[in-house]
């Protein structure tokens, strides 16, 4: 643990100390309201990382300090809404090494960490700046930068195709999504219709937004959070994002509704239909493929590295999804699905090739009252999810589906499968007159083997600190082929080595 | 010469009163006299309004007096109003509900008080007076609006936590300003719950549907964080804790689950208690610490100068709920003249006394200016694990708010903050008006 702290960490966590010292409240000027918080993230690696010639367990892995204001101010008919956040990584001395990995000599391909991580420029810190305008009583509008969620379920994204996410400096742990999802220009009309017991939601992008707005930012720059056997490796580096290919152009409108309501006596189900026409859908990571607008300029991919590039392609997405309350087992259940025809996926040898996705997801949520067996001071939730990423005719052997070779995924799971299933669970037990908060999550992929484990404890001893600790434990699946290209690990097995904890830190006002 | 005498015959009398109030056991007491632990055994056998003080306590407040503190300002009784379409929908529509044999069901309720004539020696009083509880506590009247700062605090260390929310309910049959029914037959009420503090939790909201044929709950939530709402599991939730706080949610207004899920509902007779009902208007700004003495230990004893005690006639209801309820009994204090009530007596399921859960009300108008109560806070003030919660209310309105706010899609919409909106509005208006 001596090096739980390692250069900048000390002064950091100073200034963040000395700052919430201080008397810090939600502020109000005239109708202007102020809230947020500031908050520190601490994070250390359990094991060694082999890319490294040094032993990086207990090396701090990050060390993030962000500032976010969250404004309301009513003007008129119009209520505005603006959300900032001001992020900051002290780069540490592992960062320091991941990085210099990168530089292929003579800082060629060399990543810029900082870069990737910081939330410093205005365009960044503008998380969401919206004004909502209630035009009577059925129909209300929100135009600017937002977040629109669709569907029932958390993580996996089925019909919740909108918007990209940016999973560079903490990968899919957030379990906050609207802190890692991206927020996109939008205008959202909402049209309530009591007669149908129902709403009407449409929603369009004119494609204002800047370009790496548009899909997942993904951390395959080589830093903390790549995938293993390519920490210190910059893959964007050597493919650069083409976000104006002729498969999907960011500057082109995305649009799409969704009818969302409820069916029989005594609203016994929830359901929606939806249909999104955007780009990448419910994958929402880049497929790569070899695009005349690479690095290196040239049409064809002639090594391994020449020619290619991250693409977000366009997709329709047309989903549904329904919930409803099982009286007798004290159960809700949720089920969706989505289907995008022609969907554009990426092959080994980089080509694109059009193939029918599918993505199921079904889902229980039970309240178990554990007070008595477990000392519990309220009720807990177990939540469990399963999702499939069905792939008709796709095999992780050459298919014909996939024009005589297999169908990638560069950004984690390696080759995919007819089925790609993965299953969820979380267990939260509230303790101490709710102060003390004990969440246990596991995932297991169900199709290539491994899982994850993350338990963590968070204390909140009154209304301004939240205090949480988290373990971040995975385990088995398909490793990364050291040396070996294209990637080949399974979901959790790119994660290997990557145990981890994390320490995180709010003060909210 | 005659005003001398006069004067001079008067200082006698008030000479004679006051030497025979300090000697005499059944003295009457002053209006303003704080009742206390320094002289609760002095004024014991004393009169107030007609009353011995020693009949006007129950046996907990007694203890809360003398163990820990508890003052209370006496007042005398005052007349309490409600809105003339509430007692002339009870007076159109009295006879037309009937009670089933087992006292869990209830037929032909059309608005008002089903059950208005109740005798003592009723052997299903007890069921009808939570009935007319469930079906027309003109506090609720026919909707309801409410925010709350919530104070937790524990004997010895004072506040542990503080948050705050808004709240709202509306009942969607039996309503007595124009039409009874607006909703389904089995629909009996709709919930609006919405966090506003701290920041984590700002936006969280709950929407829940209760109904009136035993079918259990259904209710959604908004989770902020993930900007989605989801259905939740009814079930057992009304007998839930509420989260950080010493109250269930079926001790909302005293009992908030449906009658029939309470295995049974006893009248035990009628007495006399204290209770506050001529607080200050909870619309007007005020601070926390005018309600409850926060800084000084047990750090939940309201305070004199906003809670005037009263004595008010009140039937003892004695409610047993389900087994897998975490109360054993509930032993309630409503007032005779409307279903509303005072306060409660909480029991373990071994019988040992837990919790103490009340309301202080004060008068108050609805929108169309009629008179009605509201309240300025909910204590639920837990004895076996010392500590307290304290509900100061913020806002409070009867039927101000309209009938769109009760219904799934609003909870985004809340998150928002656009219901905070809604009752900084009424409030404005409930304060021109």
């Amino acid at each position: 643990m001596n090096k739980l702290i390692s250069r900048g960490g000390s002064a950091a966590i100073a200034s963040t100390l000395a700052f919430t010292s201080m008397a810090v409240s939600a502020f109000e000027v005239g109708s202007l309201t102020v809230n947020g918080y500031l908050r520190q993230y601490i994070s250390v690696n359990l094991e060694d990382q082999p890319e490294t010639t040094d032993d990086d367990a207990w090396e701090t892995q990050m060390l993030r300090t962000t500032l976010f204001l969250d404004a309301t101010l009513p003007t008129g008919p119009l209520n505005w809404t603006g959300r900032f956040r001001f992020s900051k990584d002290v780069q540490t001395d592992y960062e320091d090494d991941l990085e210099n990995l990168t530089d292929l000599g003579g800082g060629f391909n060399k990543a810029d960490f900082e870069d990737e991580y910081d939330e410093t420029e205005l365009k960044d810190v503008t998380r969401e700046l919206f004004f909502d305008w209630e035009v009577n009583d059925r129909l209300s509008l929100r135009v600017g930068k937002q977040q629109v969620v669709w569907g029932e379920t958390d993580f996996f994204h089925a019909t919740d195709v909108i918007h990209g996410y940016d999973i560079r400096w903490r990968s899919f742990l957030v379990p906050e999504n609207q802190d890692v999802r991206k927020p996109l220009g939008l205008i959202v009309a909402n049209l309530l219709v009591p007669e149908a017991s129902g709403e009407l939601q449409l929603v369009y992008r004119p494609g204002w937004d800047d370009d790496d707005d548009v899909g997942n930012h993904i951390p395959a720059f080589g830093g903390r959070w790549s995938l293993n056997r390519n920490k210190g490796f910059n893959l964007i580096g050597s493919a650069p994002f083409d976000y104006h290919h002729e498969e999907g152009d960011v500057d082109d409108a995305h649009y799409g509704a969704r009818w969302s309501g409820s069916l029989g006596e005594d609203d016994a189900v929830n359901y929606s239909v939806s249909y999104y026409h955007g780009q990448t859908g419910f994958q929402q990571d880049p497929i790569l493929v070899c695009s005349d607008q690479s690095a290196f300029g040239t049409a064809a991919c002639t090594g391994p590295f020449n020619g290619l590039a991250f693409i977000l392609p366009e997709t329709d997405t047309i989903g549904a999804s329904a919930s409803g309350y099982m009286a007798g087992i004290d159960t809700v259940w949720r089920a969706e699905f989505a289907y995008s025809p022609d969907r554009p996926l990426g092959t080994a040898f980089g080509e694109i090739v059009e193939i029918d996705a599918w993505n199921f997801v079904f889902g229980i949520d039970k309240t178990l009252r554990l007070q008595n067996a477990l000392g519990t001071s309220s009720p807990s939730l177990f939540t469990v999810q399963v999702f499939d990423w069905y792939l008709p005719d796709v095999d992780d052997e050459p298919t014909a589906a996939a024009g005589g070779d297999v169908v990638m995924n560069f950004i984690g799971s390696g080759k995919y499968d007819e089925h790609n299933v993965i299953a969820s669970a979380i267990l939260n037990l509230p303790y101490a007159g709710d102060r003390w908060t004990v969440s246990l999550v596991g995932l297991a992929d169900l199709t290539n083997g491994g899982g994850a484990f993350i338990p963590a404890v968070e204390w909140a001893p009154g209304p301004k600190w939240r205090i949480k600790l988290e373990a971040d434990i995975f385990f088995g699946g398909d490793t990364q082929t050291p040396g070996g290209f294209p990637p080949d690990a399974s979901v959790f097995g790119a994660f290997e080595n990557m145990d981890q904890l994390l320490l995180r830190a709010s003060y909210q006002f | 010469m005659i005003n001398s005498e006069k004067n001079l015959l008067r200082s006698i009398v008030v000479g004679l009163a006051f030497s025979l109030s300090t000697t005499s056991a059944s003295a009457e007491v002053a209006e303003g006299t704080v009742l206390s632990k320094s002289n609760i055994d002095q004024l014991y056998e004393d009169s107030f309004d007609g009353h011995k003080i020693k009949d006007l306590l129950t046996k907990k407040m007694e203890m809360m007096i003398r163990d820990f503190g508890m003052v209370m300002r006496l007042e005398k009784s005052t007349d309490v109003k409600f809105p003339s379409h509430y007692w002339e929908a009870s007076k159109a529509n009295q006879g037309k509900a009937t009670l089933s044999a087992d006292g869990k069901a209830v037929e032909g309720f059309v608005a008002g008080i089903p059950f208005a004539d109740i005798t003592e020696d009723d052997p299903m009083a007890g069921w009808k007076l939570e009935w007319n509880h469930f079906y027309a506590n003109p506090l609720i009247g026919d909707s309801w609006a409410a925010s709350g700062d919530v104070w937790v605090t524990t004997n010895e260390g004072g506040v542990i936590d503080n948050f705050k929310a808004v709240s709202a309910k509306a009942i969607t049959e039996g309503r007595t300003e124009g039409e009874a029914k607006i909703a389904g037959d089995n629909d009996h009420a709709s919930y609006l719950l919405v966090l506003t503090e701290p920041y984590d939790a700002k936006g969280l909201g709950v929407f829940t549907k209760q109904y009136n044929n035993g079918k259990l709950d259904d209710g959604w939530v908004y989770i902020k964080n993930l900007r989605r709402t989801r259905r939740t599991a009814g079930g057992k939730a009304w007998m839930d804790p509420q989260p950080k706080m010493d109250l269930l949610n079926d001790d909302n207004q005293t009992v908030l689950g449906f009658p029939a899920f309470y295995q049974d509902f006893k009248l035990i007779g009628k007495r006399w208690i204290l209770a506050v009902v001529n607080a200050p208007d909870p619309n007007v700004a005020h601070d926390p610490k005018d309600f409850i003495d926060l800084d000084n230990p047990p750090h939940w004893v309201p305070t004199t100068d906003a809670n005037p005690w009263q004595p008010r006639e009140v039937w003892v209801v004695e409610g047993i709920p389900p087994e897998e309820h975490p109360y054993g009994k509930k032993v309630m204090y409503m007032d005779v003249n409307f279903p509303m009530y005072y306060l409660a007596e909480i029991y373990d399921k071994k019988g040992d006394f837990w919790r103490i859960w009340r309301q202080s009300y004060s008068p108050s108008k609805t929108a169309s200016g009629e008179p009605t109560l509201a309240f300025i806070m909910t204590q639920a003030i837990d004895f076996q694990r010392q500590r307290a919660t304290f509900i100061n209310i913020e806002h409070m309105f009867t039927n101000w708010l309209e009938q769109k706010w009760f219904n799934q899609s609003v909870l985004q919409k809340a998150a928002s903050g656009a219901f905070q909106k809604e009752l900084d509005s009424v409030r404005q208006r409930y304060l021109k008006n």
